[in-house]
């Protein structure tokens, strides 16, 4: 009984499995996942050609290490924000899976949403299922050549324009385009495009749903996050059982058969390959195109629509489904409240941080007519993408003066040290005391920081 | 019957070592990957070229590729250990193919209602 096949399927580094043919499928959820499709891609790979304030809107430019987002430039001193963002990301996951069940891996996982423009594209050129399935089982001919290249060639493009966006969102990708267009790239950007490009082809093309099936972590451990009360597709087997094939204008009650006409379509439309009527399966990543294509079945057999469909285990076993439960409403508020955070610290940050260091070789110094000097090191470090003029100025030191060693200037995003000298006369106290130093730009009114730092003077009856 | 072919295609006390060795890789990638976001969040390479590195003079690109190169490494080490350790204990359970506890995708996932795949009988 041993085929082929199956003597070879466990030693290789994934499953050598039959190969699946996934049926082309149209419908309301369908069309939902067309319109994820369009806008993700969209975004991916229009992003980086927005502009704003004069540079690139989303750039990630790690050799600088420097994150531009939306008008928002991110130092190392910023990782909090993407730290927190991370979290924010893994919770939203959390979230949505307790709610929705596996809504990631159907309609906004890139591994799905590229695969189905990869099928797209082999649809378009090879024919649907049928078609696809003879075409392999034929000779080389001249039509399976022609099909076969233009299908690679057009996978192969796309997977390169894939890289090039990707690496366009890490070295700015106006300037990519210019090195592209005159075969000018440096190493990195080259090994980066083709790299990309090929994990794109690869996994879009021919790895698919063995990605979700061996190499996910997160299809294996989303099921922890369920409960009864979980969004999940379902075959109903009370109603459709016992399947069997009838003509339409058979009455399935008369031959003792339940609503699933056993067409195999659910099994032939997805992309995992599973037969949802054997109930729920971690290989199914919730695409829904079994739940489209059974209720046209439904509907051209007359038949009520729903034999499979999202429900919960709740629902199936004529209990009440509770959206808002103790796990729901936990993992809402602590979203909320984190993304809240997030954002109000993103939206009031100072695009400037400055620290005063004391100079460690003296405390003070005496100059000619009772002068007391002390001398800092201010550090200011502008994340902006525009130079300031700064005004520093002591706030609550009567007497005190400021001599500094260059013009308070700063460029954009950089670091630069100023000697500051500050200057009292004797009287203004004895021993030490603490002094402000308030920092703000002459051009832009929401900066403004503010410095704390020793004043030191001798001690009195000296 | 599926399992008919399987066991004689094992090599290792009943284990896919490449599939071992594919897991180790992939997992330890994602691991690499966690790893120098968090480290080179925090930490700038170039600020960490000491004495040994003064005359290479790399840059930051070669910092980050070198710092996710050793992170990949000791990960592969540690999955491959904990591979290694859990496929060859004296414990059967644990070494077996008749795994008890863990299944192979086709058997199906504990904690899943009927995790079985049935293959394209109609293509």
């Amino acid at each position: 009984m041993k085929t082929a096949n199956e003597g070879q399927q466990n030693t290789g580094l994934i499953q050598a499995e039959a190969k699946i043919y996934a049926r082309r499928v149209s419908g309301k959820f369908q069309t939902l996942r067309n319109i994820s499709l369009w806008i993700l891609l969209g975004l991916f790979y229009l992003l980086p050609w927005l502009q704003m304030d004069g540079g690139q809107a989303l750039l990630f430019d790690l050799p600088a290490r420097r994150f531009y987002i939306f008008g928002i430039t991110l130092f190392p001193q910023d990782f909090v924000y993407l730290a927190l963002l991370l979290i924010i990301a893994g919770l939203s996951l959390f979230f949505f899976t307790a709610l929705a069940g596996r809504l990631w891996c159907g309609f906004a996982c890139p591994q799905t949403v590229w695969t189905l423009m990869f099928m797209k594209v082999e649809r378009l050129i090879e024919g649907d299922r049928n078609k696809r399935q003879k075409l392999d089982k034929s000779p080389w001919n001249a039509d399976k050549i022609i099909r076969k290249s233009t299908k690679q060639f057009v996978w192969i493009v796309i997977g390169l324009i894939t890289g090039f966006t990707f690496v366009g969102f890490f070295t700015p990708i106006r300037e990519l385009w210019g090195m592209v267009s005159t075969f000018s790239l440096g190493p990195w950007e080259a090994f980066w495009m083709i790299f990309y490009g090929f994990a794109t082809y690869g996994n879009a093309g021919f790895m698919r749903e063995q990605v979700c099936k061996y190499m996910c972590p997160y299809a294996r451990f989303q099921s922890a996050m369920f409960d009864q009360d979980t969004l999940i597709i379902s075959y109903d087997a009370k109603r459709g059982e016992p399947r069997g094939a009838r003509r339409r204008t058979d009455d399935p009650a008369e031959k003792g058969l339940g609503s699933c006409i056993n067409c195999t379509l659910c099994v032939q439309v997805c992309p995992t390959g599973i037969d949802i009527r054997n109930g729920l399966q971690y290989e199914c990543i919730a695409c829904a195109a079994c739940i489209d294509v059974c209720d046209q079945v439904m509907d051209r057999m007359g038949y009520e629509p729903g034999l499979i469909k999202y429900t919960t285990e709740h629902a199936e076993t004529q209990k009440a489904t509770h959206v808002l439960r103790p796990r729901m409403i936990f993992y809402g508020v602590l979203l909320a409240a984190l993304v809240a955070v997030w954002a109000y610290g993103l939206l009031t940050r100072t695009p400037m941080r400055a620290e005063l260091m004391r100079d460690r070789n003296a405390l003070y110094r005496e100059l000619s007519d009772g002068i007391i000097e002390n001398v800092y090191t201010l550090s200011v470090t502008n994340m902006d993408r525009s130079a300031h003029e700064l005004s520093i100025k002591l706030t609550d030191f009567e007497g005190g003066e400021i001599d500094m060693d260059k013009d308070p200037s700063i460029a954009a995003e950089t670091t630069r040290h100023f000697i500051l000298r500050i200057r009292a006369p004797r009287s203004s106290g004895a021993g030490g005391r603490t002094i402000h130093l308030k920092i703000t730009t002459k051009d832009k009114q929401d900066i403004e920081l503010l410095l704390k730092a020793r004043f030191f003077l001798p001690a009195s009856g000296l | 019957m599926a399992n008919h072919g399987r066991q004689e295609t094992k090599t290792h006390a009943g284990v896919n070592v490449k599939r071992d060795i594919g897991i180790a890789l992939w997992v330890s990638f994602l691991g690499a990957s966690l790893g120098s976001l968090v480290i080179f969040g925090l930490l700038d390479p170039q600020a960490m070229t000491g004495a040994w590195t003064e005359k290479w003079d790399m840059g930051r690109e070669w910092g980050y590729t070198l710092g996710f190169a050793f992170l990949w490494v000791v990960c592969i080490v540690t999955a491959a250990l904990t591979l290694y350790l859990v496929r060859t204990g004296p414990d059967s359970v644990h070494a077996g193919v008749q795994v008890a506890g863990i299944k192979l995708p086709e058997q199906g996932v504990p904690g899943l209602k009927g995790g079985k795949v049935v293959g394209h009988e109609d293509s």
